[in-house]
């Protein structure tokens, strides 16, 4: 087939903007309506693990419950971006059969373009919001800016999901209703509510080796006390995320000639 | 209008020169099986099995991988299928529905995966492989029109500089700003074929999409289409409706079960195509069981005339009911043979346009029948009537006939109708006193022939166009 590389991105393009769009689309509220609902979520957060479990990150002295709900909304945003890719993924290709049967499509652009519209939906809800509540606690630091280099192993990882995800989905229909179980899974094994360092012996050592719950603390830590991540072991992890991101896509690859017969 | 002709840069670049000479599409021994699962769960657990027998030694594998039609058997949409087209040359694929036409397609157009053989296609393809494909229903037409000219391959210039004619071939008004869900499908395949034939592919795939077009807009899309061929566009067609084969393509081929029953001129193939859609088979008639029954009749005393003996015995020599297809009646009275010859008495199997035949028909009474009609129809090759006349109508009148008699009658028949196949029904029967122009038919035999009128002169110019001739004058005035 006759695509080349700037014909790919030209339909890369449209199918960002589409997905962008699509999620306004026929919505009353549109952009208002990801905003109070970041901002239910996050209250209700607060108010059961803040104040009714008392929960604390213990990563600065003297934390509050304000700070604790600032360490919170970061880990809970990082935490929102990969479950939402989770669960967008299964149906991803399986959604759009015309793609693979009717059209001679460069299917790896879907699952790229959705990962990246959920970063920019997430980015344009989150970020002035962050800095508003950031500002308002007196974290607001240069260290603020360590999130971006955190995000990009979070964003390879999330596209190794989607591309594996959405693959597996068009073969194991069933797929989709793992996701719910897994996300709760991710949800309290990656130290959304809780700090890494808190955990009882044998828990904390395994938590370690989970990349998300590492990615989640280094972000808290940079927000709430401008601290610089471990360059180590973020080094390692971003080679892990490339790893299991390049694994993926290959599967998808090999995966993908045999779309056509299933749907 | 606003658009100037889209610049010669883009276009001339846009055909790679190795598409310019030799086959432009090569299939070779394509074959295609799909998997009919027992279970659902076999698909799965078959997967596994596979996966295991890759990694185990070559034995075990052989026998893991016989283990496979436990699980599924194999149902091959094609088997084994080749062909070449020329570059420019346009080739039409006609066959009953599940014959594997679309399969086929899809596999050239690249969007299916064949079980073996090979598939080469050089330069661009644009496929219409169905109605609306590809197209996004939520977004609005120009999305839909923008997208899919990315995907066949078209840069963003070029996309911009044929925009508005893609759009005014389509003529679906303002419809392209709204979603394409909200469309009738007559304008979701007006818009994708107009993308389609605007988008300087080498080949264009076009799959029955057009059918849902209305007439003006399907002359529009097969003028579109010579256009388009004319610049070397290699065209592939797939459709049910031999008519738009013959008049789309050169070659055809008929796709019979997933395999080429013939492969030949597209006037051919659509013929061949149609005897087999009304039955008639190109093999000689089944002997064994004759539709028309041929024991000869036991001598009869009742007839004296030995010109009408020895006419009626040669009748029966010459008779071609047994290529008769349908027969209904027989019991009041009954055709005993037909024959169809020429003004000499030589059986006739073609005739050529504006020339003579004589149909004779040798019929018995089984009752007394008063003032009987003998009729026939010349039925074309689409089962239309071109022609029915009958002893009444000639104004022959017949008589009152007893039990037993037999009656010989024969049409000396001018054939000033268009080239092509035409069969014979033959009627028995009579009118309703009160109704001239009713039929009680006692014995009606059809699909009696072929015979082929065909052109003595093709390179003359014709006596008349059309299906038949009427009786024209014209004079200068």
């Amino acid at each position: 087939m006759a695509i080349n590389c700037w014909n790919a991105l030209d339909i890369f393009s449209q199918l960002f903007r589409r997905d962008l769009q699509s999620r306004h689309r026929g919505a009353v509220l549109g952009f208002g309506a990801m905003l109070v609902n970041q901002l239910v979520m996050l209250a209700l957060y607060v108010l059961v693990f803040g104040f009714v479990f008392r929960g604390r990150y213990g990563i600065i002295p003297d934390e509050s419950g304000l700070d604790y709900a600032l360490g919170l909304f970061v880990a809970l945003t990082f935490f929102n971006y990969t479950a939402e890719c989770l669960t967008r993924a299964p149906g991803l290709i399986l959604e759009r059969p015309n793609y693979v049967k009717k059209v001679v499509f460069p299917l790896e652009l879907i699952p790229l373009s959705a990962n990246c519209a959920t970063l920019a939906q997430l980015l344009l809800s989150t970020v002035p919001l962050l800095l508003v509540f950031a500002s308002a606690t007196r974290h607001l630091s240069w260290a603020i800016l360590w999130l971006v280099a955190l995000l990009v192993p979070l964003f390879l990882f999330n596209l190794g999901i989607l591309w594996l995800g959405s693959a597996l989905g068009v073969f194991v229909r069933d797929f989709q209703l793992l996701i719910g179980p897994v996300n709760q899974v991710l949800m309290f094994g990656s130290a959304v509510f809780y700090s890494l360092k808190n955990l009882p012996a044998p828990f904390g050592a395994i938590l370690q080796w989970n990349p998300f719950a590492r990615l989640f603390q280094m972000a808290r830590e940079a927000v709430l006390a401008g601290r610089t991540p471990d360059l180590m072991v973020l080094t390692v992890i971003c080679v892990a995320s490339l790893l299991f991101c390049w694994g993926a896509y290959t599967s998808f690859h090999h995966l993908k000639a045999a779309f056509a017969d299933v749907l | 209008m606003n658009v100037l002709t889209p610049g010669p840069g883009p276009e001339a670049n846009a055909t790679p020169p190795e598409a310019c000479a030799g086959y432009v599409i090569e299939v070779a021994g394509l074959t295609k099986a799909y998997q009919r699962w027992h279970r659902p769960s076999g698909r799965l657990t078959f997967a596994i099995l596979q996966q295991l027998a890759q990694w185990s030694p070559p034995k075990l594998r052989e026998r893991l991988l016989a283990r496979r039609h436990a699980y599924c058997e194999d149902f091959f949409a094609l088997n084994g299928i080749s062909f070449r087209v020329e570059r420019g040359k346009s080739l039409g694929i006609i066959g009953k529905n599940g014959s594997g036409k679309s399969t086929l397609l899809q596999i050239i157009a690249g969007t299916l995966r064949p079980t073996s053989g090979t598939v080469e296609v050089r330069g661009r393809v644009a496929a219409l492989l169905e109605l609306g494909s590809g197209f996004n229903p939520d977004f609005t037409g120009e999305e839909n029109v923008r997208l899919n000219a990315a995907l066949l391959g078209m840069t963003r210039r070029e996309i911009d500089a044929k925009y508005d004619e893609v759009v005014r071939f389509a003529d679906i008004g303002d419809f392209v700003a709204q979603p394409v869900k909200t469309y009738s499908s007559g304008m979701l395949v007006r818009l994708a074929f107009s993308v389609a034939v605007h988008a300087n592919a080498d080949v264009l795939i076009v799959d029955e999409a057009l059918a849902v077009g209305d007439v003006f807009f399907q002359q529009k899309c097969y003028r579109k289409i010579r256009e388009i061929m004319e610049r070397g566009v290699t065209f592939l067609f797939v459709s049910h409706d031999h008519v738009a084969l013959q008049n789309l393509c050169e070659h055809g081929i008929i796709l019979e079960r997933g395999c080429i029953a013939y492969e030949g001129p597209a006037e051919q193939c659509a013929h061949r195509y149609m005897r087999q859609a009304y039955g008639l088979s190109d093999e000689q008639p089944d002997e064994s069981q004759p539709v028309v029954d041929l024991t000869p009749p036991e001598p009869n005393q009742t007839s004296q005339n030995r010109a009408a003996d020895r006419e009626a015995a040669a009748v029966r020599a010459a008779n071609i009911l047994h290529t008769a297809k349908a027969r209904q009646g027989g019991a009041e009275m009954e055709f005993l043979a037909a024959a169809f010859t020429d003004p000499a008495g030589h059986p006739l199997a073609t005739v050529a346009m504006g020339n003579e035949g004589n149909l004779s028909m040798f019929l018995r009474f089984n009752q007394g029948i008063k003032n009987p009609e003998v009729a026939f129809r010349l039925i074309d090759r689409l089962g239309n009537t071109v022609f029915c006349t009958c002893n009444g109508s000639l104004g022959h009148h017949l008589g009152d006939f007893q039990a037993g008699e037999e009656l010989l009658v024969r049409f000396k028949i001018r054939f000033s109708v268009a080239p092509g196949p035409y069969t014979f029904t033959l009627e028995a029967g009579k009118r309703p006193e009160d109704r001239p122009n009713m039929g009680v038919y006692f014995d009606v035999i059809e699909g009696v022939g072929p015979i082929q009128i065909y052109d003595p002169a093709p390179d003359a110019v014709r006596p008349f166009y059309g299906m038949a001739q009427l009786p024209c004058e014209m004079e200068r005035v």
